[in-house]
């Protein structure tokens, strides 16, 4: 029979609704409004998982976040996800959940000798036992250690699932939507502020979910419900619930984790998973509760042992019988809310043992009347049971000892306020010596804690604080009330503050005493580890793993930083505590990418052409962002043959290539010229209307930066092209020196690289389909249009003779052959690209890629890219005296560096292969009979290409003293593939060295 | 003998009709406007001078840092502040004047006049979920009071740097407008993230 721990009333669970699901394979039911934890507590299964090191039996311990045991893996195939914490999973029809870390089964795991093991593995055990040989360490130990130790595995096929990031703004995020942070929304949503409240779980309400506590006579659920719809009729507030606010960063920022769709099996069409808000907020309300704490005794982590405030959960919440022999461990009042609460549902508890010696005369008076068995001044010293509890070993406070039959033992050691948030705004918690907890200390940001978040457990006084907050915190952003606009506090049917006296270890806890269940560490490890040495709170932590992994010590810091202080004999307040770091929850990766993934990770820049070219098998290649043809693969070619193809057309006959991604710069203004003579190093200051020319810039310290050509279009008005890789950087470099350096100077500069589709024509046929392509629309005979000619030009678009578009035409070459640039206005560059093809058809002209023209370039020994590196000067490309000293321009002065002049630097010269062996782009350059090592190491090959048009390897490369010894014959290493080739030293020009073609 | 004629990057890829979520009504609209684009620079000092001269002969001044202004005129020409010390003036693209060469002859004393018509596409959103759609990627307020009617701002969409403008509310729904000016180049992956993040919602793609 299914569900047969279930209470047969009450709780928040819709009785209406079952809803099936797996657990180690097998069929389960529970009801909606179940997590995975309360529903298999309601069908008896208290052992679910083995610990991470010892391998113990381990049941459910919280009904919240902070769940150190209870760790599953959720989902099957793509969607598999290790860790997850049961308690915080809510049920849906077909969850498929399965325990780890055991192995053949959960009852069986044969890693649970680790247990008997114990005794060996305490605190720094690997560092000490596997340091020898030290080889072995992550050939043999650290893959044997890591196979045994453990949680789940993840799986490696991508993720099906969406994600998405957005940024939200607000005046006062409030965090947290119980009692106190729903009242402080409401009065704050009155002020008419922007409002976001957020909350981990699926209802709003907090701990009024899982408490009997009544608000106005109002069941505190219902309370909450109703609040929450109050709120959502304000359009000035964000209601989220199911967002945990994971991490707050600088400026008042904080991200919160929206699980959109985690409660359901795959998330609907077209919505994401998971949502991460990047909230920016004026003031920050955090109103995220207290934790309850353990104690520390020996056999503390056995499944049944749990949370006081957990077996109140269970019960309430989700009417769950947990068991028949109920004792409770406590060390303040608050547990015995759980007598009372387990009562009214019909569930009796045996005993409680209470730590103080002197308790409330009430509370004893209740245990009477309620036949409980009520020990003060007692601990617990031992407790047994194989995968669940069966008995307690009490030490009374006149040292009997007193063996009881329990099968739930509910504990509570205090409350831990969640003072994550505050801490990851560097403030510093301040530990309350009355309340035995940390606090929150002075803000360092805009925000402010208010109930439990602050220590504040009484209700009544929660409530008035929030109130005030939040009038307080709207008033601070500029909104006003008056105290009438707000309602009355509601009452409260309890007081819910408590007493509490120290119980940080029983006397006799020690190698079972789990202080962090997570991670196994116990009072034995800490003990050890002080003993050692390790008695800084941040050594502990990293020594023995304490606080770590997925509850980040959430239940077990306060406990472990109180034992540190004993054994140091130091009051807590000063054996200080960790910093907390984002993120306070466990968050999936996926989140942080949101939808920035694959090929969604950047934007990608397409040309006119892209769509041509996709439709004639163009094989595209990443320049910067921009997507440009590497080459057009005709039927049967790879890179090789058809670039080849591709180089030897322009040569012979007529070639086409886009060229739209140069940057292009649109430079006006009275001054233009001499800021073209300051940027650039060669002389600008002749240039006439009507003419290009090319350029080298400087950096400021000398170094090359860019080249490209600059031509003037009309009086004042210039057309600046740069490198593709360079054009943000260049446009950057322009600014900066006219807003900062020369402010001055009277020029305009605006980025038109988009504005307009550039095409090269390069070939000895350029001129004659260009001009078949321009009619008569311009004469570009050599004597009308000589080398180097710029001019803006009205292109006929053949629609209507009266139409026609604005477009510039320049006779500049960078493949060494007479050749044209034209640019249209971008959106009619795929037209003309046609039109040029059309018209250039009976010559066989040819449309080649960025292969092509590194193929062109390196033949005709022009420099690109990888001569242009960062790391060369003018002079060592041979372009020294483009960078003279008649005028002055950015980098004249730190290039006279003597390094920068020394003669001994690497200088650019061609290299041939003397024997059939290609050459390797970045191989080394040694004499002929020296050693290929670092000492002898005289230089290396910048750009290699196989000429098609000359038929043999050529290189460009950087060779010390490399122009004096043009003609030596010398070793090309390539050390990586372990070749290496004769070669000779020549002139870089290996094509048309006297520039004939160029004045064809 | 073939004809030259203009080619949006976003051409065949706006499909027109309902996409996405699709139980109810969408509720973002997308739609590509074209328009012609000068931008104008002022020259030295010349910012007053420039601005005198566009009242007198355009009928449109400059517009404040943050701001654009128009609308008001027969072919919807706009001042779109646009970066420091720089604007861009708009006008519908069935215009059959040349708004560059009505800039050259009015402004080019006063200013640098740079043709931007190509450089740029125009996407208009509008709808009820159409700021949801732009907080999933900008990192600026756009509250409806925060970013108004007649606002500007240059921010970023999936590392894209945008303009982006509020327009009025839609004359039937009175639902948020908004307007992104984007490098043609970026065009299409632009696209692809606002109608992934639009999915959700279900939208519509309009055209003019």
């Amino acid at each position: 029979m299914s569900q047969i721990y279930r209470l047969s009333t009450g709780g928040l669970i819709n009785r209406n609704q079952t809803i099936e699901f797996t657990f180690d394979g097998k069929k389960i039911k529970g009801y909606q409004g179940d997590t995975l934890a309360s529903a298999l507590l309601a069908n008896g299964i208290h052992l679910v998982g083995r610990s991470f090191k010892y391998h113990r039996p381990r049941g459910i311990f919280s009904a919240s976040s902070q769940e150190p045991n209870a760790l599953v893996q959720l989902r099957q195939n793509n969607r598999h996800e290790p860790n997850t914490r049961a308690t915080t999973v809510e049920l849906y029809s077909g969850l498929n959940a399965s325990s780890q870390n055991r192995w053949p089964s959960l009852k069986h795991d044969i890693m649970g000798v680790n247990n008997l093991l114990s005794p060996f593995l305490g605190a720094g055990f690997y560092y000490k036992t596997f340091m020898w040989p030290k080889s072995f360490w992550e050939s043999v130990y650290e893959p044997v250690i890591r196979r045994a130790a453990g949680l789940g595995k993840p799986t490696v096929a991508p993720d099906p699932d969406q994600y998405e990031r957005l940024t939200h703004y607000c005046d006062i995020l409030i965090v947290g939507a119980g009692p106190a942070g729903l009242m402080a929304a409401l009065n704050a949503a009155k002020t008419g502020a922007r409002v976001a409240i957020v909350d981990e779980n699926p209802n709003f309400g907090g701990q009024l979910l899982q408490e009997t506590t009544t608000l106005d006579n109002i069941a505190g659920h219902q309370w909450a419900s109703q609040l929450h719809e109050t709120l959502s009729q304000y359009p000035n507030i964000t209601c989220l619930p199911r967002t945990t606010a994971v991490a707050y960063y600088d400026d008042n920022t904080i991200a919160c984790v929206e699980r959109a769709n985690d409660h359901v099996a795959e998330p609907p069409e077209h919505q994401p998973r998971q949502r991460l808000w990047r909230m920016v907020t004026k003031k920050v309300i955090l109103a995220c509760g207290a934790l309850e704490r353990s104690l520390v005794f020996n056999g503390n982590d056995r499944p049944g042992v749990m949370l006081a405030s957990a077996v109140r959960a269970y019960t309430n919440q989700f009417a769950v019988h947990l068991g028949n022999d109920i004792c409770i461990f406590t060390n303040n009042d608050s547990a015995y809310q759980t007598a009372i609460d387990l009562s009214k549902a019909g569930s009796n508890v045996q005993a409680i043992i209470d730590s103080r010696q002197n308790v409330h005369e009430d509370l004893i008076q209740y245990a009477k009347d309620h036949n409980i068995r009520h020990f003060e001044g007692a601990n617990i010293s031992q407790t047994k049971g194989k995968h669940r509890i069966s008995h307690i070993q009490v030490r009374t406070a006149n040292d009997q000892s007193v063996t009881l039959a329990c099968d739930i033992l509910a504990c509570s050691g205090g409350w831990n306020p969640n003072i994550q948030l505050h801490s990851h705004t560097t403030a510093i918690g301040c530990f309350d010596d009355e309340k035995l907890c940390f606090i929150p200390g002075d803000s360092v940001q805009d925000e402010v804690s208010i109930g439990g978040a602050a220590g504040v457990f009484d209700l009544q006084k929660a409530m008035t604080d929030a109130h005030t907050a939040a009038i307080d915190t709207a008033k601070a952003c500029g909104f006003s009330t008056s105290i009438d606009n707000t309602d009355p506090l509601p009452v409260i049917d309890r007081t819910t503050d408590f007493a509490i006296e120290a119980l940080w270890r029983t006397p006799n806890a020690t190698s079972k005493a789990f202080v962090d269940m997570q991670n196994d560490v116990t009072v034995k490890d800490i003990t050890l580890a002080v003993k050692e040495g390790f008695v800084s709170v941040e050594h502990l932590k990293r020594y023995t793993t304490l606080g770590m992994a997925t509850d980040q010590g959430k239940n077990s810091n306060v406990n472990a930083l109180a034992i540190l202080a004993q054994e140091r004999e130091k009051p807590i307040a000063q054996v200080g505590t960790t910093r907390f770091r984002p993120p306070a929850v466990p968050v999936a990766m996926g989140v942080f990418a949101g939808s920035a993934v694959g090929q969604h990770m950047a934007p990608i820049r397409k040309t006119s052409t892209h769509t041509w070219a996709l439709n004639h098998n163009a094989v595209f290649t990443e320049a910067g962002q921009w997507l440009r043809p590497h080459y057009y693969a005709r039927k049967g070619e790879g890179l090789s043959a058809a670039s080849y193809r591709e180089a030897i057309a322009v040569r012979e006959s007529v070639g086409i290539c886009d060229v739209s991604t140069l940057g292009k710069i649109d430079i006006q203004g009275q001054d233009a010229l001499e800021l073209l003579s300051r940027i650039y190093s060669n002389n600008f200051a002749t240039l006439k209307v009507g003419k290009a020319r090319y350029g080298l810039m400087l950096r400021e310290d000398g170094m090359l930066m860019d080249d490209g050509t600059t031509s003037c279009l009309a009086e004042n008005h210039y057309f600046m092209t740069t490198t593709t890789a360079n054009a943000a950087r260049i446009m950057a470099h322009l600014e900066f020196h006219l807003q900062v350096t020369w402010p001055e100077l009277d020029v305009q500069i605006a980025s038109v690289t988009e504005q307009w589709a550039g095409f090269a024509i390069a070939g000895p046929k350029a001129r004659t389909v260009l001009q078949r392509f321009l009619s008569d629309d311009l004469d570009i005979s050599h004597e009308a249009f000589p080398f180097l000619g710029a001019k803006t030009f009205q292109l006929s678009t053949g629609d209507n003779a009266l139409q026609k578009i604005r477009a510039r035409l320049f006779r500049i070459s960078f493949s060494g052959e007479l050749a044209y640039e034209i640019y249209v206005p971008a959106h009619y560059g795929e037209s003309t690209w046609e039109n040029l093809i059309a018209h250039g058809e009976q010559d066989g002209i040819t449309p080649y890629g960025t292969e092509a023209l590194s193929i062109l370039r390196i033949e005709k020994g022009h420099v690109a890219g990888p001569e242009l590196s960062g790391n060369t000067t003018a002079a060592d490309i041979g372009l020294g005296k483009m960078a003279g000293d008649k005028k002055d321009y950015i980098g004249r002065f730190l290039k006279q560096r003597a390094a920068l002049q020394d003669d001994d630097r690497e200088v650019l010269v061609g290299i041939t292969s003397n024997t059939d062996s290609p050459l390797w782009e970045g191989a080394h350059v040694v004499d002929t009979h020296a050693e290929a090592t670092m000492e002898n190491d005289i230089g290396y090959l910048t750009s290699v290409t196989w000429s098609p048009n000359l038929q043999q390897w050529v290189a460009l490369a950087l060779v010390r003293k490399g122009r004096e010894r043009i003609g030596d014959t010398v070793r090309v290493v390539n050390p990586l593939l372990d070749k290496e080739t004769e070669a000779t030293l020549v002139s870089p020009h290996f094509y048309d060295p006297d520039n004939e073609k160029l004045f064809l | 003998m073939m004809t030259l004629h203009a080619v949006s990057p976003l051409h065949g890829l706006m499909i027109p009709g309902k996409h996405g979520y699709n139980k109810g009504q969408p509720q973002v609209s997308f739609q590509e406007t074209y328009a012609q684009l000068v931008q104008l620079t002022p020259k030295r000092g010349q910012e007053k001078a420039l601005e005198q001269a566009m009242r007198t002969h355009m009928g449109i001044g400059l517009a404040q840092t943050g701001q654009w202004q128009g609308d008001e005129t027969e072919d919807g020409r706009r001042i779109i502040w646009s970066g420091l010390n720089q604007w861009m003036l708009q006008s519908s693209a069935n215009n059959q004047r040349d708004l560059y060469q009505i800039c050259l002859e009015h402004c080019a004393p006063y200013a640098a006049v740079v043709e931007q018509s190509h450089g740029r596409c125009i996407i208009q959103l509008s709808g009820k979920a159409a700021p949801e759609v732009l907080k999933r990627h900008s990192h600026i307020d756009l509250h409806l009071d925060s970013f108004t009617f007649g606002q500007v701002a240059i921010t970023q969409i999936a590392h894209i740097s945008v303009l982006l403008l509020r327009l009025d509310d839609t004359v039937d729904t009175h639902e948020p407008c908004f307007e992104l000016h984007v490098f043609r180049g970026f065009a299409e992956s632009l696209w692809e993230e606002l109608s992934h993040s639009a999915a959700q919602f279900g939208y519509e793609v309009r055209q003019i």
